[in-house]
């Protein structure tokens, strides 16, 4: 096997040895049976490579060879997990052999991973892929880092600012790393870029619950403080935004629940309920957090301010939820 | 649509407006500009700012308003005659595909074969309002226990193809494609010991579960995909949901839905398998005690009804996201589940209903789509009906087990090709019911 795995094409291949594998598919039925459903009809291309893909994969072939068949299907179909999990497996092998020319290395692979990521921005078998890799492929524990992960993250979220995969992904790799230190301008700049993306705020609201559990008692309420001055100018910016709105309600609620304070957490809520009454006629969701927010201070006291904003929201802001506002208005009695 | 108040109804406005939507916008036509004088029935709070997120959803905005067919694009007030859903209009597409081979670009769907028998055969039976007929039933067998094996035995778990490694998520979309033909006979051809047996070598310290060996997937999907299958073949044990339930409590977000994994952000797929998830778990392992218990139900229900928009009518997935009908049943059947538990339905059920006649299908092509301007798929199709299965049918239960869930079709639904479906499991009341029946005689 003295070629390198990058040059090999199916010429190269020598497919005398490759073992048979029994067809169990339906194509030579005989009529009694009826056609089989949902069967694609596959270009020759594809039928070859999968023949030497499944022979390969059917004799557990650690082979650089297998390594390249794997490669070619991927290619074909993205979402083909087997042959990723084939890859995984060979990968792990041939990674272990203590060869000093070993050209096979995790760097590589990931720099691979990076390019075909690039080119296939919807496939999501990539990330559970990349986090198997860098968790299970131990050859070189310390040679990984999440600077290595960073730019391909940040280029996948820049060309999908909503990428659930990739948010998770970026998130997985904080855990991972137990490295926090990139992530507050790294929500800076998306809830610059579009104060009403969702997903932002919910990794800037992760980034704080960690912090908040490594601080102590007065970090922790300097930097509830700090963040409720930011979102209230994100919220003067864009007053009718869910997801600024559902960021401050939680900041109020992490208020209520740190510290025994009662007299210093109402003084809290009686501000809020000040900045929310400035959007009144400008935001259904500012309404739906005054209505919270006199709760919290004393549902029974303020039952007519918090009956009359339900009301409101059934008949004139929001009405297509009348549902909901019922139910919080039944609750209320 | 861009909108302002009165205040700003001056000339220097109309201009800028102008700009905005031909220069910056593209639009070819000129934005209908509505002076209110009077109050409006819905009064449009966004003081707007424009972004990515306000672009997009203004573009499908546009698109939907056509659909709903009004002259004056800002009021979702519309004259026009009631419409009904037209089985036969989309029965063709989905016959077709039962009868004949799939094109060569379907090979990107090479390693879901599985959903496609599901998500065909399921809305052929929902749309045909009767059991699949028999020569369906044993194509189905056919697929999922090939003939050419000498002797017929007993399989599973599945994968997504040949010769494809098993897969959890392939396996759930098996059984539930095997589940519709309500085939005793078929049934006991599905090995649930080595079903049983496999899950639990896929098991994960975290309480979760990979979709397969080595690589795959671990969060809310293939827990719901693995308790699923394990409540219908009733295979449920302490050991296999040993650890479950804690990843689902922390999989609630401070929004309110859950996301995949602990941390992540709320999300209309993962909250409809969290939340079935936890409606099959909780009465296995705590027959006394009640969702609350676990969860906060009720930022799941402001949760849940955040995600209906008044203009757009139908359901988004996560929060500033738009609207795609597929959450017609992700999102509309969470809140079928919550109906079924004796909540309140948070969702305007004629309001989707809309959005899913008026917007999820055309008359140019058959089947059902995610939205104006897209194409109309299995997958839609599928979830699309599902969801307005949601909105013609009323959902209780005697019963907290989800197996024996029931649905009832309103009195007065005008559609025909609905069926009375089980929101936790994504099939027919009858089917599931017939699945509790067969499956409950087996040991474990």
């Amino acid at each position: 096997m003295s070629i390198q795995q990058e040059q090999y094409t199916f010429d190269d291949l020598d497919l005398s040895n490759v073992p048979p594998i029994q067809d169990n598919s339906n194509h030579k039925l005989d009529h009694h049976h009826p056609r089989e459903l949902c069967k694609i009809l596959y270009s020759k291309d594809y039928l070859h490579t999968l023949k030497i893909f499944n022979a390969l994969l059917n004799s557990n072939e650690y082979s650089k060879r297998s390594l390249y068949i794997t490669k070619q299907v991927i290619q074909l179909v993205p979402a083909y997990y087997t042959a990723w999990n084939f890859r995984f497996h060979i990968l792990q092998k041939l990674m272990a052999l203590s060869d000093t020319e070993n050209e096979i290395t995790l760097d590589k692979e990931l720099d691979w991973l990076d390019e075909f990521t690039l080119n296939n921005p919807k496939n999501y078998q990539i990330w559970s892929y990349r986090e198997s890799l860098i968790k299970d492929t131990v050859s070189f524990p310390n040679q990984h880092s999440l600077k290595r992960e960073l730019p391909i993250i940040e280029l996948m979220i820049d060309d999908d600012t909503k990428n659930y995969h990739v948010w998770s992904y970026r998130k997985w790799c904080v855990k991972y790393y137990q490295d926090y230190t990139n992530e507050w301008k790294f929500c800076d700049k998306y809830i610059d870029r579009d104060v009403y993306n969702n997903s932002s705020w919910c990794h800037r609201m992760f980034i704080l619950e960690n912090m908040i559990l490594v601080s102590t008692p007065i970090d922790r309420l300097s930097l509830i403080e700090k963040e409720t001055k930011y979102t209230m100018e994100k919220i003067d910016l864009a007053p009718q935004n869910i997801s600024s709105w559902n960021y401050y309600r939680r900041l109020q609620l992490l208020l209520l629940n740190n510290g025994t304070d009662n007299h210093k957490k109402n003084i809290n809520l009686q501000n809020s309920i000040e900045f929310a009454n400035r959007f009144n006629t400008t935001s259904s969701y500012a309404l739906e957090y005054l209505a919270f927010a006199y709760s919290a201070l004393d549902s029974q006291k303020y039952r007519t301010q918090i009956l009359e904003i339900y009301q409101c929201l059934v008949t004139k802001y929001d009405p297509i939820r009348a549902n909901y506002w019922k139910y919080k208005i039944s609750e209320l009695e | 649509m861009l909108s302002y108040n009165d205040q700003d109804n001056d000339k220097r406005t109309r201009k800028r407006f102008k700009y905005i939507n031909t220069v910056i916008l593209g639009r070819k036509r000129d934005p209908i500009i509505q002076i209110t004088t009077s109050e409006p029935e819905v009064i449009n709070m966004c003081k707007e700012l424009q972004t990515e997120t306000t672009i997009a959803r203004n573009k499908v905005l546009d698109k939907i308003y056509e659909c709903y067919n009004n002259s004056n694009g800002t009021s979702k007030k519309y004259n026009k005659e009631e419409i009904e859903l037209d089985p036969s209009y989309h029965l063709p597409y989905l016959e077709l595909f039962l009868d004949n081979d799939f094109p060569p670009h379907m090979v990107a769907l090479d390693a879901a074969h599985p959903w496609l028998v599901y998500w065909i055969c399921n809305a052929y039976r929902i749309l045909s309002e009767s059991p699949l007929p028999p020569t369906i039933n044993l194509k189905i067998k056919n697929k999922f226990f090939p003939p050419l094996l000498t002797t017929l035995k007993k399989a599973g778990p599945f994968g997504g193809g040949v010769n494809q490694i098993p897969h959890v998520v392939a396996n759930y979309a098996s059984i539930l494609s095997l589940g519709l033909t309500d085939s005793p006979e078929i049934w006991s051809l599905i090995d649930r010991k080595a079903i049983y047996e496999w899950f639990l070598k896929l098991k994960l310290p975290n309480g979760s579960i990979s979709t397969s060996e080595s690589t795959g997937e671990h969060d809310v999907r293939s827990i719901y995909c693995c308790l699923s299958v394990a409540s219908l073949l009733n295979i449920l044990t302490m050991e296999l949901v040993e650890g479950m339930l804690d990843f689902l409590i922390n999989c609630q977000t401070f929004e309110g839905g859950f996301g995949g994994s602990p941390g992540e952000e709320a999300h209309g797929g993962t909250t409809f398998c969290a939340l079935a998830s936890l409606v099959i778990l909780i009465p296995f392992l705590y027959p006394n005690k009640v969702l609350d218990d676990f969860i906060d139900v009720d930022n799941l229900l402001r949760w849940l009804s955040a995600r209906q928009p008044n203009e757009e009518m139908g359901l988004n997935g996560r929060s500033n996201k738009l609207v795609d009908g597929c959450y017609s049943f992700w999102v509309g059947g969470s809140a079928a589940i919550l109906e079924s538990l004796g909540y309140p339905f948070v969702i305007d059920k004629s309001a989707l209903r809309e959005y899913i006649l008026r917007c999820c299908q055309s008359t140019e092509t058959r089947g059902f789509r995610d939205k104006p301007g897209k194409r109309p798929d299995f997958y839609h199709t599928n979830y699309v009906l599902l969801g307005l299965c949601c909105c013609d049918s009323v959902f209780y239960t005697k019963d907290s087990n989800p197996l024996n869930f029931v649905s009832r079709i309103k009195p007065g639904n005008k559609d025909r090709g609905v069926a009375a479906i089980n929101p936790v499991y994504a099939l027919t009341c009858e089917t599931t019911r017939n699945m509790y029946e067969f499956f409950k005689n087996f040991s474990n």
